[in-house]
């Protein structure tokens, strides 16, 4: 028996190694034992604890990650959103052009600005269309909502419209429903000037004002504007009318050129 | 003494094991730090460490993955690298460095492939190459480690 024990002293290695060996064949054997389950739960409860540090800095990791994402994220949107809502006007504009060259009975082309304002001594817009369609000098350019200027110069592609916003240019209207005519001419901002009106015709805000047709540029009854406030001038038997015109008149980018001088209106 | 000291450091190691297990893993392949542990155990202080902390650390480990599948395995494994390597004890006087890194690089080979083995062993069958693609990268990448940390603390020397 001395000699025995002695012996597994001697051998504690390879007995010790025999030993853990049965004992994970027997383990690897009996997996599907229910009281083991029970025991890798509760190992599984103690990994989870340990590993929760990690998570956390894991998440932080990610949520830093996360953010930068969503920032990304939020800009590409925002830049797609406003590429839609421009896409939404162009089209809303788009389709009004349409409309006013189906309704309308003049001899109209439309016509893109390419440019704005090249000369310092003359308000102008560049457009793509020149004398190949068809375009004379002295032409009346115009949008749904009124006359914006006149053609004063044309190339083969290209033609140079006198803006309603440059000081020298006049335009002869009349408001309605009063009748009155007056000159026209470039105040600021959108606001227009309406002088040798006559002190005695009523004219009310709101009033409509459209083209006389006194001018051969220019055929009758186009609209130009709504009247935004009335002065008598002081020792003179005229008022002044301010009128105000189209209000997007600086982001316009498609008009219209009235390219028959023969026009009936009616 | 020798044995909370060694509790220790299979704690230490476990506890690094769950938190970087992600953050090294290359494709599906995730490095084995504690191997790496097993064999400087076993190889400073012989067999009988070699296979105890083998078999604890692989219970752990098995414990620890909440898995049904192959349960007992990993002790099974550990302890057969923990036996072999401690064969290793004291031998570095004997042998020379390049036949002593030769039989532990061995083990570790042999033991990565009896793990693959049994629980590739359908890759095995379906798709022989990939089973040795995937046995021969995780060995390899546990080795990289290995070799990284020769250069610290070499075990020919610890020997």
């Amino acid at each position: 028996m001395r000699n025995l024990i002695l012996f597994i002293i001697k051998n504690k290695d390879h007995f010790v190694f025999s030993l853990t060996l049965i004992l994970s064949f027997a383990l690897l054997f009996n997996n599907k034992n229910d009281e083991m389950s029970v025991i890798r739960g509760f190992a599984t409860d103690i990994v989870s604890f340990l590993s929760t540090p990690m998570v956390k800095v894991k998440s932080l990791t990610i949520v830093s990650e996360e953010n930068q994402y969503l920032r990304e994220k939020n800009l590409q949107l925002n830049l797609e959103l406003e590429s839609i809502l421009y896409a939404a006007d162009e089209n809303n504009k788009l389709r009004q052009l349409l409309d006013f060259k189906r309704e309308t009975k003049l001899n109209i082309i439309p016509a893109r600005i390419v440019n704005k304002g090249i000369q310092t001594n003359l308000h102008s817009l560049t457009i793509d269309v020149g004398s190949s369609d068809g375009l004379l000098p002295n032409q009346a350019v115009l949008t749904p909502e009124g006359i914006i200027g006149k053609i004063i110069q044309t190339g083969e592609s290209s033609s140079l419209v006198q803006s309603i916003s440059d000081n020298n240019f006049r335009l002869s209207v009349r408001i309605m429903p009063s009748g009155a005519v007056g000159i026209l001419r470039w105040h600021n901002n959108n606001i227009c000037k309406i002088y040798e009106v006559q002190k005695n015709v009523e004219i009310n805000i709101g009033d409509r004002v459209i083209t006389s047709g006194f001018s051969k540029i220019y055929p009758p009854k186009l609209p130009v504007g709504i009247v935004s406030g009335v002065y008598d001038e002081r020792g003179s038997y005229q008022k002044v009318v301010n009128v105000e015109i189209q209000s997007d008149f600086e982001s316009i980018q498609n008009i219209f050129v009235v390219i028959d001088h023969n026009y009936d209106i009616n | 003494m020798i044995l909370i000291k060694y509790f220790i450091i299979v704690f230490v190691v476990f506890i690094f094991q769950i938190w970087t297990s992600e953050f090294f893993t290359l494709g599906n392949i995730d490095p084995d730090f504690c191997i790496i542990v097993l064999i400087y155990i076993s190889i400073k202080d012989g067999s009988l460490t070699g296979v105890l902390t083998g078999f604890f650390m692989g219970l752990i480990i098995d414990l620890s993955s909440g898995s049904n599948h192959f349960f007992g395995l990993t002790p099974l494994v550990y302890t057969s690298t923990g036996y072999f390597c401690g064969f290793l004890y004291g031998q570095n006087e004997k042998l020379n460095k390049t036949y002593f890194t030769f039989i532990w690089v061995t083990i570790v080979l042999c033991q990565f492939l009896l793990f693959s083995l049994i629980v590739y062993q359908d890759y095995l069958i379906q798709d022989p190459f990939n089973f040795f693609v995937k046995w021969l990268a995780t060995s390899l990448y546990t080795l990289t480690f290995l070799g990284i940390l020769q250069i610290m603390i070499p075990i020919y020397k610890l020997s």
